[in-house]
């Protein structure tokens, strides 16, 4: 994967993690409708933006193209592969 | 009222000037690349890279500036709290699929056939991409004018 890739992807998933946290403490705590409203669709379109990169970035393994697509953990574990792990098909072990 | 009008005005300008040059740019440049195989018809002798370089560019200027239309669909979205319709979801999944697959497909293999010659296939390869992602924007027209299942 490519840097700038990565980098976007780091930011958009601490951004999902984020925007999950606040809206269930909104859930939990105040249940404030218009918070709920606003974050919830931003929510799911930087989900969506990170499934289509773990979808479309060439060279990834399968397995991570998959798991990708979960919301909230698809990002972190494209995250953790890239790494940590064997991101990209044909990749040598890491040691 | 008037942020609204604003922003759908910027959605469909930024749409049809920005989508528009990009698509155009992105299906023209598989004509110009320098191609690594021998000529073997009368287009291939008029490949020239320094038109191939500028539809690069014109493809990564436009599509960077195309970012506008899902950034103004979605203030859009959130003012006229309608995320909770089907025709909007599907509409921006096909945008999501259509812009990853130029941004991440379309954009760095134009790079490559910009950087060296590169063998026919890869370069029909990407005038079958650039297809795709034309075609993509139709459905999505589609469902941002009849708004299938919206309210009237």
């Amino acid at each position: 994967m490519r840097r700038p890739l990565y980098v976007a992807l780091v930011i958009l998933t601490v951004l999902e993690v984020g925007m999950l946290a606040v809206l269930l403490m909104n859930l939990a705590v105040v249940h404030d409708p218009t918070t709920a409203r606003l974050i919830g669709p931003v929510h799911g379109v930087v989900y969506l933006v990170i499934a289509m990169i773990a979808l479309f970035t060439p060279g990834l393994r399968w397995q991570l193209r998959a798991l990708g697509l979960i919301p909230v953990l698809g990002g972190i574990l494209a995250v953790r592969a890239g790494t940590t792990g064997r991101p990209m098909r044909n990749a040598p072990h890491p040691r | 009222m008037l942020t609204r009008v604003v922003l759908l005005v910027v959605h469909v300008a930024a749409a049809v000037l920005f989508i528009g040059p990009a698509a155009v740019a992105a299906s023209t440049l598989p004509r110009y690349v320098p191609i690594e195989d021998a000529p073997s018809n009368q287009r291939d002798t008029q490949r020239n890279r320094s038109v191939a370089l500028a539809l690069h560019r014109f493809s990564r200027i436009y599509g960077l500036l195309a970012l506008i239309v899902p950034i103004a669909c979605l203030l859009l979205g959130l003012l006229w709290n309608k995320f909770g319709q089907a025709w909007l979801l599907a509409a921006m999944v096909l945008t999501a699929i259509a812009g990853a697959l130029y941004a991440l497909r379309i954009v760095p293999a134009q790079a490559a056939a910009v950087a060296a010659p590169v063998p026919r296939r890869r370069i029909t390869a990407l005038t079958g991409a650039a297809g795709v992602f034309n075609l993509l924007w139709l459905p999505v027209l589609v469902l941002m004018v009849l708004q299938p299942g919206g309210p009237h």
